[in-house]
Protein backbone atom coordinates (compact mmCIF):
# COMPACT_ATOMS: atom_id res chain seq x y z
CA UNK A 1 0.00 0.00 0.00
CA UNK A 2 2.51 2.40 0.90
CA UNK A 3 4.04 1.97 -2.39
CA UNK A 4 1.43 2.03 -3.91
CA UNK A 5 1.12 5.34 -2.28
CA UNK A 6 4.21 6.36 -3.77
CA UNK A 7 3.74 5.54 -7.00
CA UNK A 8 0.91 7.56 -7.30
CA UNK A 9 2.40 10.73 -6.15
CA UNK A 10 5.32 10.46 -8.22
CA UNK A 11 3.68 9.78 -11.06
CA UNK A 12 2.10 13.59 -10.43
CA UNK A 13 5.74 14.95 -10.48
CA UNK A 14 6.35 15.71 -14.21
CA UNK A 15 2.87 17.06 -14.15
CA UNK A 16 3.75 19.45 -10.98
CA UNK A 17 7.02 20.56 -13.01
CA UNK A 18 5.31 21.11 -16.11
CA UNK A 19 2.40 23.81 -14.90
CA UNK A 20 5.16 24.82 -12.57
CA UNK A 21 7.59 25.40 -15.63
CA UNK A 22 4.55 26.76 -18.01
CA UNK A 23 3.87 29.46 -14.96
CA UNK A 24 7.57 30.66 -15.15
CA UNK A 25 7.81 31.09 -18.66
CA UNK A 26 4.44 33.37 -18.60
CA UNK A 27 5.23 35.25 -16.07
CA UNK A 28 9.05 35.61 -17.41
CA UNK A 29 7.40 36.48 -20.86
CA UNK A 30 5.10 39.07 -19.52
CA UNK A 31 7.44 41.11 -17.83
CA UNK A 32 6.92 39.77 -14.07
CA UNK A 33 9.60 37.94 -12.38
CA UNK A 34 8.68 34.12 -11.85
CA UNK A 35 9.40 34.19 -8.37
CA UNK A 36 7.12 37.07 -7.99
CA UNK A 37 4.30 35.57 -9.64
CA UNK A 38 4.87 32.18 -8.51
CA UNK A 39 5.38 33.67 -4.79
CA UNK A 40 1.97 35.36 -4.92
CA UNK A 41 0.40 32.21 -6.26
CA UNK A 42 1.98 29.91 -3.43
CA UNK A 43 0.44 33.04 -0.80
CA UNK A 44 -3.27 32.68 -1.91
CA UNK A 45 -3.48 28.88 -2.54
CA UNK A 46 -3.82 27.76 1.36
CA UNK A 47 -7.17 29.17 1.23
CA UNK A 48 -8.40 27.33 -1.68
CA UNK A 49 -6.88 23.94 -0.25
CA UNK A 50 -8.82 24.83 3.02
CA UNK A 51 -11.97 25.14 0.82
CA UNK A 52 -11.69 22.53 -1.31
CA UNK A 53 -10.23 19.35 0.56
CA UNK A 54 -12.75 19.91 3.57
CA UNK A 55 -15.40 19.68 0.95
CA UNK A 56 -14.49 17.15 -0.76
CA UNK A 57 -13.70 15.27 1.88
CA UNK A 58 -17.53 15.59 3.61
CA UNK A 59 -19.43 15.74 0.83
CA UNK A 60 -17.94 12.31 -0.49
CA UNK A 61 -18.34 11.31 3.15
CA UNK A 62 -21.77 11.98 3.22
CA UNK A 63 -22.92 11.16 0.09
CA UNK A 64 -21.53 7.65 -0.15
CA UNK A 65 -23.06 6.74 3.24
CA UNK A 66 -26.61 8.50 1.84
CA UNK A 67 -25.82 6.30 -0.86
CA UNK A 68 -25.17 3.28 0.45
CA UNK A 69 -28.35 3.82 2.52
CA UNK A 70 -29.90 4.59 -0.52
CA UNK A 71 -28.98 0.51 -1.44
CA UNK A 72 -29.29 -1.13 1.80
CA UNK A 73 -32.44 0.85 2.89
CA UNK A 74 -34.48 2.16 0.26
CA UNK A 75 -37.35 3.29 2.31
CA UNK A 76 -34.88 4.62 5.55
CA UNK A 77 -35.08 8.41 5.92
CA UNK A 78 -31.93 8.41 4.46
CA UNK A 79 -32.39 6.38 1.67
CA UNK A 80 -34.90 8.40 0.48
CA UNK A 81 -32.05 11.15 1.31
CA UNK A 82 -29.62 9.48 -0.14
CA UNK A 83 -32.03 9.30 -4.00
CA UNK A 84 -32.84 12.30 -3.56
CA UNK A 85 -29.28 13.62 -3.48
CA UNK A 86 -28.37 11.03 -6.32
CA UNK A 87 -31.40 12.17 -8.52
CA UNK A 88 -30.73 16.36 -8.00
CA UNK A 89 -26.81 15.93 -8.55
CA UNK A 90 -26.63 17.38 -11.91
CA UNK A 91 -28.83 20.40 -11.10
CA UNK A 92 -27.05 21.99 -8.65
CA UNK A 93 -23.20 22.62 -9.79
CA UNK A 94 -21.20 24.13 -7.02
CA UNK A 95 -21.12 27.37 -9.22
CA UNK A 96 -24.91 27.83 -9.06
CA UNK A 97 -25.30 27.36 -5.82
CA UNK A 98 -22.00 29.77 -4.65
CA UNK A 99 -24.14 32.41 -6.65
CA UNK A 100 -27.53 31.61 -4.95
CA UNK A 101 -25.72 31.73 -1.26
CA UNK A 102 -24.06 35.01 -2.53
CA UNK A 103 -27.30 36.88 -3.55
CA UNK A 104 -28.93 35.46 0.03
CA UNK A 105 -26.01 36.35 2.24
CA UNK A 106 -26.45 39.09 4.29
CA UNK A 107 -24.19 38.36 6.80
CA UNK A 108 -20.36 37.77 5.88
CA UNK A 109 -20.46 35.42 9.45
CA UNK A 110 -21.28 31.94 7.71
CA UNK A 111 -19.28 32.66 4.75
CA UNK A 112 -17.09 29.92 5.41
CA UNK A 113 -20.02 27.83 5.93
CA UNK A 114 -21.91 28.49 2.81
CA UNK A 115 -18.72 28.50 0.75
CA UNK A 116 -18.14 24.80 1.62
CA UNK A 117 -21.64 23.87 1.65
CA UNK A 118 -22.43 25.24 -1.86
CA UNK A 119 -18.51 23.12 -3.25
CA UNK A 120 -19.62 20.16 -1.13
CA UNK A 121 -23.21 19.29 -2.59
CA UNK A 122 -21.40 18.41 -5.78
CA UNK A 123 -19.51 15.68 -4.59
CA UNK A 124 -22.29 14.33 -2.35
CA UNK A 125 -24.86 13.81 -5.09
CA UNK A 126 -21.95 12.01 -7.15
CA UNK A 127 -20.43 9.58 -4.82
CA UNK A 128 -24.62 8.91 -3.40
CA UNK A 129 -25.00 7.92 -7.21
CA UNK A 130 -22.39 6.27 -7.62
CA UNK A 131 -22.32 3.69 -4.17
CA UNK A 132 -25.89 3.23 -4.66
CA UNK A 133 -25.25 1.72 -8.27
CA UNK A 134 -21.76 -0.23 -7.28
CA UNK A 135 -23.81 -1.44 -4.01
CA UNK A 136 -26.63 -2.65 -5.86
CA UNK A 137 -24.32 -4.32 -8.56
CA UNK A 138 -22.65 -5.72 -5.82
CA UNK A 139 -25.14 -7.17 -4.09
CA UNK A 140 -27.07 -8.81 -7.41
CA UNK A 141 -24.32 -10.63 -7.91
CA UNK A 142 -23.11 -9.04 -11.42
CA UNK A 143 -20.09 -10.51 -12.92
CA UNK A 144 -17.20 -8.12 -12.50
CA UNK A 145 -17.75 -7.57 -8.43
CA UNK A 146 -20.52 -10.28 -7.84
CA UNK A 147 -17.89 -12.97 -8.06
CA UNK A 148 -16.30 -11.79 -4.46
CA UNK A 149 -19.78 -11.74 -2.68
CA UNK A 150 -21.24 -14.80 -4.32
CA UNK A 151 -17.92 -16.72 -2.78
CA UNK A 152 -18.34 -15.17 0.60
CA UNK A 153 -21.73 -16.44 1.09
CA UNK A 154 -20.21 -19.76 -0.26
CA UNK A 155 -17.66 -19.87 2.26
CA UNK A 156 -20.47 -19.65 4.72
CA UNK A 157 -19.81 -16.17 6.25
CA UNK A 158 -22.70 -14.19 8.05
CA UNK A 159 -25.04 -12.30 5.76
CA UNK A 160 -23.25 -9.06 8.09
CA UNK A 161 -19.95 -10.03 7.67
CA UNK A 162 -20.64 -10.38 3.60
CA UNK A 163 -22.46 -7.03 3.91
CA UNK A 164 -19.53 -4.87 5.98
CA UNK A 165 -16.63 -6.47 4.58
CA UNK A 166 -16.74 -7.21 1.31
CA UNK A 167 -19.93 -5.62 -0.04
CA UNK A 168 -19.58 -2.15 1.35
CA UNK A 169 -16.24 -1.87 0.36
CA UNK A 170 -17.07 -2.54 -3.39
CA UNK A 171 -19.70 0.02 -2.57
CA UNK A 172 -17.04 2.65 -2.05
CA UNK A 173 -14.24 1.95 -4.21
CA UNK A 174 -16.00 3.28 -7.20
CA UNK A 175 -16.48 6.50 -5.33
CA UNK A 176 -13.01 6.95 -4.47
CA UNK A 177 -11.90 5.47 -8.13
CA UNK A 178 -14.46 8.19 -9.47
CA UNK A 179 -13.09 11.17 -7.42
CA UNK A 180 -11.72 12.55 -10.67
CA UNK A 181 -15.26 14.81 -12.23
CA UNK A 182 -16.02 15.70 -7.85
CA UNK A 183 -12.33 17.07 -7.76
CA UNK A 184 -12.65 19.01 -11.13
CA UNK A 185 -16.33 20.40 -10.25
CA UNK A 186 -15.10 21.48 -6.68
CA UNK A 187 -11.82 23.24 -7.54
CA UNK A 188 -13.83 25.10 -10.57
CA UNK A 189 -16.41 26.00 -8.23
CA UNK A 190 -13.25 27.07 -5.66
CA UNK A 191 -13.19 29.99 -8.45
CA UNK A 192 -16.54 31.17 -8.30
CA UNK A 193 -16.52 30.63 -4.47
CA UNK A 194 -13.29 32.76 -4.13
CA UNK A 195 -14.97 35.23 -6.68
CA UNK A 196 -18.69 35.72 -5.35
CA UNK A 197 -17.67 35.55 -1.73
CA UNK A 198 -14.70 37.92 -2.03
CA UNK A 199 -12.26 35.04 -0.68
CA UNK A 200 -8.78 35.56 -1.09
CA UNK A 201 -7.80 32.24 -2.82
CA UNK A 202 -5.55 31.03 -5.57
CA UNK A 203 -9.17 31.49 -7.64
CA UNK A 204 -9.32 35.06 -6.93
CA UNK A 205 -6.16 35.69 -7.68
CA UNK A 206 -6.69 34.13 -11.00
CA UNK A 207 -9.78 36.24 -11.76
CA UNK A 208 -8.34 39.70 -10.44
CA UNK A 209 -4.79 39.36 -12.46
CA UNK A 210 -7.08 38.54 -15.59
CA UNK A 211 -9.28 40.74 -15.14
CA UNK A 212 -6.73 43.45 -14.92
CA UNK A 213 -4.88 41.87 -18.05
CA UNK A 214 -1.66 40.75 -15.69
CA UNK A 215 -1.14 37.33 -18.09
CA UNK A 216 1.96 36.59 -15.71
CA UNK A 217 0.51 35.87 -12.35
CA UNK A 218 -3.06 34.54 -14.13
CA UNK A 219 -1.00 31.56 -15.77
CA UNK A 220 0.41 30.68 -12.10
CA UNK A 221 -2.40 30.86 -10.11
CA UNK A 222 -3.86 28.86 -12.92
CA UNK A 223 -0.96 26.30 -12.46
CA UNK A 224 -1.49 26.43 -8.83
CA UNK A 225 -4.89 25.35 -9.01
CA UNK A 226 -4.19 22.78 -11.89
CA UNK A 227 -1.10 21.42 -9.86
CA UNK A 228 -3.79 21.16 -6.63
CA UNK A 229 -5.97 19.28 -8.81
CA UNK A 230 -3.31 16.60 -10.01
CA UNK A 231 -2.36 16.04 -6.26
CA UNK A 232 -6.19 15.92 -5.24
CA UNK A 233 -6.43 13.07 -8.12
CA UNK A 234 -3.51 11.10 -6.88
CA UNK A 235 -5.02 10.74 -3.37
CA UNK A 236 -8.33 9.45 -5.03
CA UNK A 237 -6.23 7.03 -6.91
CA UNK A 238 -4.75 6.31 -3.36
CA UNK A 239 -7.38 5.86 -1.79
CA UNK A 240 -9.43 4.08 -4.94
CA UNK A 241 -6.39 1.45 -3.85
CA UNK A 242 -7.56 1.13 -0.21
CA UNK A 243 -10.46 0.18 -0.69
CA UNK A 244 -10.30 -2.13 -4.10
CA UNK A 245 -6.84 -3.95 -3.79
CA UNK A 246 -7.25 -5.16 -7.67
CA UNK A 247 -6.56 -1.43 -8.38
CA UNK A 248 -3.41 -1.28 -6.85
CA UNK A 249 -1.56 -3.58 -9.19
CA UNK A 250 -2.98 -1.96 -12.39
CA UNK B 1 -49.25 -9.16 -28.74
CA UNK B 2 -46.74 -7.60 -30.53
CA UNK B 3 -45.73 -8.36 -33.90
CA UNK B 4 -41.76 -9.63 -34.72
CA UNK B 5 -41.71 -6.57 -37.15
CA UNK B 6 -42.32 -4.26 -34.80
CA UNK B 7 -39.14 -5.50 -33.03
CA UNK B 8 -36.45 -3.79 -34.71
CA UNK B 9 -33.41 -2.46 -32.78
CA UNK B 10 -34.86 1.01 -33.19
CA UNK B 11 -38.27 0.01 -31.72
CA UNK B 12 -36.42 -1.88 -28.87
CA UNK B 13 -33.88 1.15 -28.00
CA UNK B 14 -37.17 3.51 -27.69
CA UNK B 15 -38.85 1.65 -25.88
CA UNK B 16 -36.10 1.43 -23.36
CA UNK B 17 -35.83 5.23 -23.60
CA UNK B 18 -39.25 5.81 -22.56
CA UNK B 19 -38.94 2.90 -19.65
CA UNK B 20 -36.42 5.57 -18.04
CA UNK B 21 -38.67 7.86 -15.92
CA UNK B 22 -36.34 10.78 -15.63
CA UNK B 23 -35.29 10.79 -19.37
CA UNK B 24 -38.79 11.14 -19.90
CA UNK B 25 -39.33 13.80 -17.43
CA UNK B 26 -36.13 15.55 -18.80
CA UNK B 27 -37.33 15.32 -22.74
CA UNK B 28 -40.51 17.05 -21.72
CA UNK B 29 -38.99 19.68 -19.61
CA UNK B 30 -36.72 20.34 -22.32
CA UNK B 31 -39.96 20.44 -24.95
CA UNK B 32 -41.28 23.00 -22.45
CA UNK B 33 -38.70 25.06 -22.57
CA UNK B 34 -38.17 24.50 -26.15
CA UNK B 35 -41.27 26.50 -26.77
CA UNK B 36 -41.47 28.97 -23.67
CA UNK B 37 -37.88 30.41 -24.44
CA UNK B 38 -38.92 31.47 -28.15
CA UNK B 39 -42.37 32.97 -26.94
CA UNK B 40 -40.65 35.11 -23.62
CA UNK B 41 -41.36 38.17 -25.55
CA UNK B 42 -44.84 37.76 -25.65
CA UNK B 43 -45.09 37.44 -22.23
CA UNK B 44 -44.12 41.00 -21.52
CA UNK B 45 -42.04 42.59 -18.71
CA UNK B 46 -41.28 40.47 -15.01
CA UNK B 47 -38.60 38.58 -13.84
CA UNK B 48 -39.67 35.38 -14.96
CA UNK B 49 -40.26 36.15 -18.68
CA UNK B 50 -36.76 37.98 -18.69
CA UNK B 51 -35.27 35.09 -17.32
CA UNK B 52 -37.37 33.02 -20.16
CA UNK B 53 -35.57 34.93 -22.84
CA UNK B 54 -32.00 34.86 -21.64
CA UNK B 55 -32.44 31.39 -22.50
CA UNK B 56 -32.01 31.96 -25.55
CA UNK B 57 -28.30 32.50 -25.20
CA UNK B 58 -27.85 30.08 -23.05
CA UNK B 59 -29.90 26.91 -24.53
CA UNK B 60 -28.52 28.50 -28.37
CA UNK B 61 -24.93 28.80 -27.29
CA UNK B 62 -25.26 25.29 -25.29
CA UNK B 63 -26.18 23.58 -28.34
CA UNK B 64 -23.39 25.23 -30.58
CA UNK B 65 -21.03 24.40 -28.62
CA UNK B 66 -22.67 20.95 -27.49
CA UNK B 67 -22.37 20.13 -31.15
CA UNK B 68 -18.95 21.05 -31.77
CA UNK B 69 -17.26 19.89 -28.70
CA UNK B 70 -19.67 16.17 -29.09
CA UNK B 71 -18.45 15.98 -32.61
CA UNK B 72 -15.26 16.48 -32.11
CA UNK B 73 -14.72 14.47 -29.36
CA UNK B 74 -16.76 11.46 -31.90
CA UNK B 75 -14.01 12.32 -34.27
CA UNK B 76 -11.17 12.09 -31.56
CA UNK B 77 -12.14 8.30 -30.33
CA UNK B 78 -13.25 7.27 -33.82
CA UNK B 79 -10.01 8.26 -35.17
CA UNK B 80 -8.39 6.79 -32.22
CA UNK B 81 -9.64 3.34 -32.83
CA UNK B 82 -9.06 3.98 -36.82
CA UNK B 83 -5.26 4.98 -36.71
CA UNK B 84 -4.08 1.43 -34.91
CA UNK B 85 -2.15 1.03 -31.80
CA UNK B 86 -0.06 3.40 -31.26
CA UNK B 87 -1.55 6.13 -32.31
CA UNK B 88 -4.98 5.21 -30.05
CA UNK B 89 -2.67 4.84 -26.93
CA UNK B 90 -1.37 8.49 -26.90
CA UNK B 91 -4.57 10.14 -27.68
CA UNK B 92 -6.36 8.46 -25.40
CA UNK B 93 -3.56 9.13 -22.45
CA UNK B 94 -3.49 12.56 -24.27
CA UNK B 95 -7.96 12.52 -23.71
CA UNK B 96 -7.38 10.80 -20.07
CA UNK B 97 -4.91 13.65 -18.94
CA UNK B 98 -7.24 16.30 -19.98
CA UNK B 99 -10.37 14.95 -18.54
CA UNK B 100 -8.35 15.16 -14.90
CA UNK B 101 -8.03 18.85 -15.28
CA UNK B 102 -10.61 21.70 -14.49
CA UNK B 103 -10.39 22.69 -18.42
CA UNK B 104 -13.69 25.06 -17.36
CA UNK B 105 -10.82 27.48 -16.21
CA UNK B 106 -8.99 27.30 -19.65
CA UNK B 107 -12.05 29.27 -20.55
CA UNK B 108 -11.63 32.04 -18.79
CA UNK B 109 -8.28 32.31 -19.28
CA UNK B 110 -9.02 32.80 -23.42
CA UNK B 111 -11.68 34.96 -22.76
CA UNK B 112 -9.65 36.87 -19.94
CA UNK B 113 -6.61 37.19 -22.05
CA UNK B 114 -8.01 37.23 -25.40
CA UNK B 115 -11.44 39.09 -25.18
CA UNK B 116 -14.90 37.95 -25.16
CA UNK B 117 -15.87 36.86 -28.56
CA UNK B 118 -18.64 34.38 -29.89
CA UNK B 119 -16.14 32.25 -31.75
CA UNK B 120 -13.52 31.85 -29.23
CA UNK B 121 -16.09 30.98 -26.54
CA UNK B 122 -18.09 28.21 -28.47
CA UNK B 123 -14.44 26.90 -29.53
CA UNK B 124 -13.09 26.79 -25.67
CA UNK B 125 -16.34 25.00 -24.35
CA UNK B 126 -15.93 22.42 -27.03
CA UNK B 127 -12.72 21.60 -25.97
CA UNK B 128 -13.58 20.91 -22.53
CA UNK B 129 -16.38 18.80 -23.59
CA UNK B 130 -14.67 16.73 -26.33
CA UNK B 131 -12.19 14.84 -24.08
CA UNK B 132 -14.58 13.06 -22.02
CA UNK B 133 -17.12 11.88 -25.25
CA UNK B 134 -13.58 11.11 -27.17
CA UNK B 135 -13.04 8.55 -23.82
CA UNK B 136 -16.78 7.38 -24.06
CA UNK B 137 -16.71 6.69 -27.90
CA UNK B 138 -13.71 4.63 -28.03
CA UNK B 139 -15.10 2.88 -25.28
CA UNK B 140 -17.89 2.01 -26.97
CA UNK B 141 -16.42 1.42 -30.35
CA UNK B 142 -13.77 -0.77 -28.31
CA UNK B 143 -16.64 -2.84 -26.86
CA UNK B 144 -18.61 -3.13 -29.92
CA UNK B 145 -15.59 -4.73 -31.96
CA UNK B 146 -15.17 -7.69 -29.30
CA UNK B 147 -18.87 -8.65 -30.37
CA UNK B 148 -18.97 -11.69 -32.16
CA UNK B 149 -21.19 -10.59 -34.50
CA UNK B 150 -18.38 -8.90 -35.98
CA UNK B 151 -16.30 -11.75 -36.25
CA UNK B 152 -19.21 -13.70 -37.78
CA UNK B 153 -19.83 -11.24 -40.57
CA UNK B 154 -15.91 -11.80 -41.01
CA UNK B 155 -16.00 -15.42 -41.36
CA UNK B 156 -19.00 -14.88 -43.82
CA UNK B 157 -16.32 -13.04 -46.08
CA UNK B 158 -18.45 -10.00 -46.24
CA UNK B 159 -15.77 -7.18 -46.91
CA UNK B 160 -14.49 -4.38 -44.33
CA UNK B 161 -16.75 -1.67 -45.98
CA UNK B 162 -20.02 -4.31 -46.23
CA UNK B 163 -19.00 -4.44 -42.31
CA UNK B 164 -18.75 -0.84 -41.41
CA UNK B 165 -21.90 -0.25 -43.57
CA UNK B 166 -24.25 -2.82 -42.10
CA UNK B 167 -23.16 -4.20 -38.94
CA UNK B 168 -20.84 -1.66 -37.13
CA UNK B 169 -22.57 1.91 -38.02
CA UNK B 170 -26.10 0.83 -36.92
CA UNK B 171 -25.10 -0.71 -34.21
CA UNK B 172 -22.55 2.49 -33.17
CA UNK B 173 -25.05 5.36 -33.64
CA UNK B 174 -27.13 5.10 -30.68
CA UNK B 175 -24.06 4.48 -27.91
CA UNK B 176 -21.87 7.18 -29.52
CA UNK B 177 -25.23 9.73 -29.58
CA UNK B 178 -25.22 8.91 -26.25
CA UNK B 179 -21.30 10.10 -25.75
CA UNK B 180 -22.09 12.91 -28.22
CA UNK B 181 -24.86 14.04 -26.24
CA UNK B 182 -22.59 14.75 -22.59
CA UNK B 183 -20.86 17.71 -24.39
CA UNK B 184 -24.33 19.65 -24.28
CA UNK B 185 -24.82 19.48 -20.48
CA UNK B 186 -21.06 20.15 -20.10
CA UNK B 187 -21.46 23.04 -22.66
CA UNK B 188 -24.28 24.88 -21.11
CA UNK B 189 -22.38 24.08 -17.63
CA UNK B 190 -19.17 25.64 -18.64
CA UNK B 191 -20.58 28.72 -20.42
CA UNK B 192 -23.09 29.59 -17.33
CA UNK B 193 -20.02 29.11 -15.08
CA UNK B 194 -17.95 31.87 -17.25
CA UNK B 195 -20.77 34.31 -17.67
CA UNK B 196 -21.53 34.38 -14.02
CA UNK B 197 -17.88 35.37 -13.45
CA UNK B 198 -18.26 37.76 -15.97
CA UNK B 199 -15.70 36.14 -18.62
CA UNK B 200 -18.51 34.41 -20.51
CA UNK B 201 -20.79 35.02 -23.48
CA UNK B 202 -20.23 39.01 -24.76
CA UNK B 203 -22.25 41.72 -22.94
CA UNK B 204 -24.76 41.68 -25.92
CA UNK B 205 -26.19 38.62 -25.39
CA UNK B 206 -28.18 37.77 -22.31
CA UNK B 207 -27.20 34.39 -20.96
CA UNK B 208 -28.24 32.77 -17.45
CA UNK B 209 -25.32 33.33 -16.36
CA UNK B 210 -24.79 36.82 -17.04
CA UNK B 211 -28.05 37.21 -15.17
CA UNK B 212 -27.13 35.45 -12.38
CA UNK B 213 -24.20 37.96 -12.11
CA UNK B 214 -26.35 40.93 -12.08
CA UNK B 215 -28.46 39.39 -9.46
CA UNK B 216 -25.70 38.88 -7.24
CA UNK B 217 -23.69 41.72 -7.45
CA UNK B 218 -27.31 43.30 -6.49
CA UNK B 219 -27.78 41.35 -3.75
CA UNK B 220 -31.41 40.55 -5.18
CA UNK B 221 -32.71 36.93 -4.36
CA UNK B 222 -35.80 37.85 -6.10
CA UNK B 223 -34.19 38.03 -9.03
CA UNK B 224 -31.24 35.11 -8.80
CA UNK B 225 -34.17 32.44 -8.47
CA UNK B 226 -35.54 32.59 -12.09
CA UNK B 227 -32.18 32.14 -14.05
CA UNK B 228 -31.04 29.85 -10.95
CA UNK B 229 -34.27 27.35 -11.20
CA UNK B 230 -34.38 27.78 -15.30
CA UNK B 231 -30.51 26.83 -15.28
CA UNK B 232 -30.99 23.82 -13.18
CA UNK B 233 -33.48 22.34 -14.83
CA UNK B 234 -32.27 22.58 -18.14
CA UNK B 235 -28.87 21.06 -16.79
CA UNK B 236 -30.65 17.89 -15.14
CA UNK B 237 -33.12 17.18 -18.18
CA UNK B 238 -29.95 17.55 -20.12
CA UNK B 239 -28.47 15.00 -18.07
CA UNK B 240 -31.05 12.49 -16.84
CA UNK B 241 -31.81 12.17 -21.24
CA UNK B 242 -28.29 11.39 -21.59
CA UNK B 243 -28.67 8.60 -18.74
CA UNK B 244 -31.83 7.48 -20.86
CA UNK B 245 -29.56 7.62 -23.75
CA UNK B 246 -27.25 5.45 -22.40
CA UNK B 247 -29.76 3.52 -21.44
CA UNK B 248 -31.33 2.82 -24.65
CA UNK B 249 -27.99 2.17 -26.25
CA UNK B 250 -26.52 0.02 -23.29
CA UNK B 251 -29.62 -2.35 -22.91
CA UNK B 252 -30.14 -1.96 -19.50
CA UNK B 253 -33.36 -1.18 -17.75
Amino acid sequence: MLSFTARRFTAAVPALALFALLAAVAAEATGHGWAEALGAMVEALPLTVALTVPALAMGTGIGALLGLSAGLRPRSLAGWAGMLLGGIGPAVPAFLLAAVFAALMTDRSFTLVLAWTALAVAPAAQAARVARQALDGALDGNMIDGGAIFAARGRGLSNKAVLWHHAVPLGLAPVAGGLRSPVITVVAGAVAVEGLFALPGAGRLFLETMRAGDAGTAVAALAGLCGLTVLLNAAGAVLHGWFDPRFRTA
Amino acid sequence: MRSPATDTPWHMASRRLTAHRPAVAGLAVLAALALAVPAAPLLGGGVVADALSAGQGSLAFALLAGLIGGGAGVVWGTLAVALGQRAERAMMSLANRLMGLPLVLGVLLASGLAGRGLGLLAGMVALTAAPAVAVLTQGELRSLLRREFLTAAQASGLSGRAILRRHIAPNAALPLAAAAWTALPRALAAESFASLLGLGLPDGVPSWGGQLATAVRLGDPLAVAPPALLLALSLWSLCAIGDGLRAAAGGRP
